[in-house]
């Protein structure tokens, strides 16, 4: 199988001001293949950035060694090596100057970036006369224009209003559908689902889990719940789709079994393309169950205002108290335009004396051995006392 | 892709051609390493950072930038002959003044490319401790970028001379004098920019230095003005920023060849630019980090 990313025992030693060694990565190896996406999650200071500067070549390993098949882009920082004295197409000039571009392949980069960017009429502005987030945006299009074979992303997803991120999330599945491997470090462990099918999880320089990305960052997730560290922190956009209201039928208690509805209401001063999600929450506002309509294969509804109503045609869940949210996606399912959590908690009730927080489906039955055969001249007692007798009556 | 500014090849098909990045060796065979890896190293450098360099000097450029040294000159000269009463300033104004003007364009390329250059590692940490490039193009490119405005400035005086009749052939070494010079200022700043990634001292040691050189260099004054003590007359000898300046005299006619001064001169940018080298090769995968 050939691989894009191949990394055996890469060690990165830091000297801290005290003179004493400090491990930011710790004998770290894993396998990408072709093709595939690698989520890097773990909390601040794990050595995920270290870890893609090293792959960046930007800095060097002080042990193991590492290799990449094709082309190898980063964006680990975004406006690295902006002047702002000159205009933004200069700068986008300057940027592929330092990524080895030269006279037509250089201007016919800077172009493709401005354009992606939506910055052309700006273009020959300098780039102290620009917003911040138009800065940010040329510097991640400048990035996206190449065509990588390997990208790296640290924490720069987060670029640009919904509709620049939408455009930015169309060209990444672009690039992975061309068979581009991608490398995301992002705090947010919903974004590292979405985007990517294996996960790296590293704590304290040192790899924790390496696997699919689902099972990472459900271990990771796991682990901060665990610690008490901050969970997962979730942004809605400031102006743009919002839930108005959620409402559960038939109220807010309910039996185990019975059908529960959950309607969201939501708006937005613009059309949008939103989807829905429905969560419901433990005590501890762990997911419990969710479902999404991107999740459902549902293309996004399109519209200023709506309602969405999720069916639970039989409530799987057994005696307690849950919390119901809701969120409001993009047309990717990736960027959430809102979230709310109902201030009512649902109450389930159960009428059976089943245990736990899941009713299973399910079906009982039993076997009975096979027994021999009715020896010669033995009466057939089944006849007159009923099959319940026969082994009874055998053993008399 | 290597570390801090290598670049790596990468194969076609798969890792199977792809080569391993290894952590970097001990400084002793980095060295060997920096020495095979020199003629690459600038041909990549070069051209970014010529391309760079352009790029600033198109943002610079305006009729300021002709007019503030053609001022500057103007006011020494004045200061020199109506206070101190210099002589060749009095009697020979012109041939003073363009006398002036080629120490000063000259020198301006030591004064704004080390200033820029020796802190331009550290000024652009974002960049340096990210991503993948040839470093020395940060700093190769305030030195080209003056180098291109001072010697615009010498190509005018040069056309002064030959009005006047005094400029020669050697007009033509003027080239590699400036180039020399170029060389001689981009291997010191690199020390500097080195020492200032480590310690942040090169800010500070340049402002007392740059001023003290102004005034240990015949920029604005002549050697043969120098009285008592005629050490201090060997000691300019060795001077490499006299000797430079008395080499892109000499190119324009303003003053005698002199070989001594082509020797240190040559001598000097010999050992500054191996210095830079070795350092460069001890500390180069560190930089990244110490930024």
């Amino acid at each position: 199988m050939r691989h894009a990313i191949e990394v055996q025992g890469l060690t990165k030693l830091h000297r801290r001001a005290d003179g004493a060694w400090r491990a930011a990565l710790s004998e770290v190896s894993f396998v990408l293949p072709a093709g595939a996406s690698l989520g890097l999650c773990g909390a601040t200071g794990a050595g995920k950035s270290t870890l893609l500067r090293i792959l960046a070549g930007a800095t060097p390993q002080t042990s193991g060694r590492w290799r990449a098949a094709g082309p190898l882009r980063s964006v680990v920082e975004l406006g690295a090596g902006f002047h702002p004295d000159l205009s933004g197409r200069e700068n986008a000039l300057q940027l592929a100057a330092l990524d080895g571009l030269r006279g037509r392949a250089a201007r016919h980069h800077a172009q493709g970036a401005l354009e992606f960017a939506e910055l052309v009429e700006s273009a020959d502005e300098p780039l102290y006369a620009w917003s911040s987030g138009m800065q940010l945006r040329l510097a991640f299009a400048c990035a996206l224009a190449h065509d990588a074979r390997v990208l790296l992303l640290d924490e720069v997803f987060a670029v640009g209003d919904a509709g620049f991120q939408g455009r930015c999330v169309e060209r990444l599945r672009a690039l992975q559908k061309d068979g581009a491997s991608i490398v995301l470090c992002s705090h947010s462990l919903y974004d590292l689902r979405q985007l990517c099918d294996r996960g790296l999880w590293l704590d304290g320089g040192r790899v924790r889990h390496d696997g699919a990305c689902a099972e990472a960052t459900a271990r990771y997730a796991a682990e901060t719940r665990t610690r008490g560290l901050a969970p997962e922190r979730t942004a809605p956009a400031p102006e743009g789709p919002r839930i108005e209201s959620v409402e559960l039928l038939p109220g807010h208690e309910v039996a185990s079994g019975s059908e529960l509805r959950v309607r969201i209401a939501w708006s937005s001063p613009t059309t949008a393309e939103v989807h829905c999600g429905v969560g419901l929450l433990d005590t501890s506002m762990e997911i419990v169950a969710a479902c999404g309509t991107h999740l459902s294969g549902r293309e996004p509804e399109r519209g200023r205002a709506g309602t969405f109503e999720l069916r639970l045609p039989s409530l799987a869940l057994l005696s307690g108290s849950l919390r119901v949210a809701a969120w409001l996606f993009d047309r990717h399912g990736l960027q959430r335009h809102d979230e709310t959590v109902h201030e009512r908690p649902l109450t389930v009730y159960s009428r059976g004396g089943e245990v736990g927080r899941v009713m299973l489906e399910h079906q009982w039955s039993h076997v009975e051995p096979v027994l021999r055969a009715p020896l010669p001249g033995a009466r057939d007692l089944d006849a007159t006392h009923g099959p319940a007798t026969t082994r009874s009556a055998l053993e008399a | 892709m290597g570390a801090c500014g290598e670049v790596a090849a990468h194969g076609a098909d798969g890792l199977g051609e792809a080569p391993w990045i290894e952590a970097p060796p001990r400084w002793t065979l980095r060295v060997l390493d920096e020495c095979r890896r020199l003629p690459a190293r600038l041909l990549a450098a070069l051209p970014l950072a010529a391309r760079l360099a352009w790029r600033e000097w198109r943002l610079r450029a305006s009729p300021w930038l002709l007019c503030a040294p053609v001022l500057l000159v103007f006011a020494h000269a004045a200061v020199l002959a109506l206070v101190f009463g210099a002589g060749d300033l009095v009697s020979r104004p012109a041939l003073a003044a363009q006398r002036l003007a080629a120490g000063a364009l000259l020198f301006s390329i030591l004064q704004h490319g080390l200033a820029r250059g020796a802190t331009a590692l550290v000024d652009e940490r974002a960049l340096v401790s990210r991503r993948a490039f040839p470093l020395e193009a940060l700093i190769l490119r305030p030195v080209l970028a003056q180098a291109a405005s001072a010697g615009l400035g010498l190509a005018l005086l040069a056309g002064w001379s030959a009005f006047d009749g005094v400029l020669g052939p050697r007009a033509l070494w003027l080239v590699l004098v400036v180039a020399g010079f170029a060389l001689f200022v981009s291997a010191l700043a690199l020390l500097l920019a080195i020492l200032h990634a480590r310690r942040r001292a090169a800010a500070e040691a340049l402002a007392w230095g740059l001023p003290l050189a102004t005034l240990a260099t015949p920029v604005w004054w002549d050697p043969a003005w120098i009285g008592a003590g005629a050490w201090l007359r060997e000691a300019m000898a060795v001077n490499p920023l006299a000797a430079y300046l008395g080499l892109a005299r000499s190119s324009l006619g303003l003053a005698h060849f002199e070989a001594g001064a082509l020797a240190c001169a040559c001598a000097w940018t010999a050992c500054i630019a191996g210095a830079a080298l070795l350092v460069l090769a001890w500390r180069r995968p560190h930089l990244c980090d110490e930024v």
